[in-house]
């Protein structure tokens, strides 16, 4: 049940958001190599070129973090199993000492 | 804890195994007694299924005497009564055990008597002659004994028996009641022939019909039978609690076996999905330290 509900949590981005966003930074980057189309100053341009590229880093730490976020999930995950199985064991040897703690005192 | 109680189940197997050994085989089982008017004596028979010593038999006052027969026991009723008349001199035989010993308290009619008493063999009996007095006898006569030899045993009944050998006692004695004395010639005859026995006083005497006051010998058979199947019975009764005690604990043994068992392969188990577990992380971890 436990382990289930931990499936359906979906943990940083999906697929699709990734491709989107992997789409998106090439873009910027894309046009900031490209020369401007349209008549503007400078500074509108500079401006439109430093948010662009920034844009496109802040895209790249975004997938990063999301690449590390899956990882520790998965690492929780493991140690969480982990855990469980320790759990049971402990209480398996409980068991067995009170057990013979019971055969003992008869 | 479980040494213990098993040391307890068996002394409890060995007691009952002791209690249900004990000599009911060696106890001589008295199984009849008969009583017989006779002219000059009255006779009470005990008869046994085994060979039995007894003591001299006691007078405990007027009309009554007891006599002790060792390492015996009966199945016969604690207490007979009987309907005196002129044949019937025997009020009352009353059988009690003390010990490994049977008592016999026998009530007579008349108030003074001299005993006489004597076993005979095929089968075991004990006679004890009542010899009737007008007055009481002087203790120096009860004392006395006239031991002689046993009689060669024949195959004849019981009671032909028991009428063969009473008109041959002898009496040693001078000074009793002259009805009862006997004739120098009966004493010197059956000098040889006699078991050992206790006499005050014999003589040649007309046998009347005995009265018998027990089950037959084969009532008593069947019931020494019955004694003998019940203590197999209980014998046979501790085994199987003793077997079931041993069951149960072995039954118990398995039960925690079973379980222990399974513990331990459920962490054999564990053990290997911790092994897989820890191996999945190390990469975990080394794939999050490249990233």
């Amino acid at each position: 049940m436990t382990e289930k509900v931990l499936e359906e949590i979906t943990v940083g981005l999906s697929d699709a958001e990734k491709d989107d966003l992997e789409e998106m930074i090439k873009a910027f980057r894309k046009k900031q190599s490209a020369a401007p189309e349209t008549l503007a100053s400078e500074d509108e341009q500079r401006q439109i070129l430093s948010i662009g590229e920034n844009l496109a880093h802040y895209g790249d730490i975004l997938l990063k973090f999301d690449t590390k976020l899956k990882l520790l999930y998965g690492i929780l995950r493991l140690s969480d199993q982990k855990n469980r199985i320790m759990n049971q064991r402990i209480d398996a040897v409980i068991e067995l000492l009170k057990g013979q703690k019971v055969l003992t005192e008869k | 804890m479980r040494i213990q109680i098993k040391l307890k189940i068996m002394t409890v197997v060995a007691i009952v195994f002791t209690l249900f050994q004990p000599g009911w085989a060696q106890a001589a089982n008295l199984k009849d007694v008969r009583t017989g008017k006779h002219e000059k004596f009255t006779r009470v028979v005990f008869e046994f299924q085994d060979n039995v010593l007894f003591e001299s038999p006691e007078i405990k006052g007027k009309g009554n005497f007891s006599v002790i027969f060792l390492d015996s026991s009966t199945t016969l009723p604690r207490l007979t009564l009987f309907k005196t008349g002129p044949i019937q001199l025997v009020h009352s035989i009353e059988l009690n055990r003390q010990k490994s010993n049977l008592i016999a308290n026998v009530r007579l009619s008349f108030p003074y008597f001299i005993l006489k008493a004597f076993p005979l063999s095929g089968p075991d009996r004990i006679v004890i002659d009542a010899y009737q007095v007008f007055s009481p006898p002087e203790k120096s006569e009860q004392k006395e004994f006239l031991r002689e030899k046993p009689l060669a045993e024949t195959s004849t009944t019981p009671e032909e028996k028991e009428l063969k050998n009473a008109p041959q006692k002898v009496l040693e004695k001078k000074d009793v009641n002259p009805a009862i004395t006997p004739s120098g010639a009966e004493k010197s005859s059956m000098k040889d022939t006699q078991p050992p026995e206790k006499v005050f006083s014999n003589n040649v005497s007309n046998p009347m019909p005995e009265t018998h006051i027990e089950s037959p010998s084969s009532a008593n058979g069947s019931a020494m039978t019955q004694i003998y199947l019940l203590a197999v019975l209980n014998v046979t009764t501790s085994v199987i609690v003793v077997l079931m005690i041993f069951m149960l604990l072995k039954k118990r043994h398995a039960i925690d076996f079973a379980q222990l068992f399974e513990i331990m392969e459920f962490i054999k188990t564990s053990d290997e999905s911790i092994e897989t577990i820890d191996a999945q992380l190390k990469s975990a971890f080394k794939e999050y330290d490249e990233s």
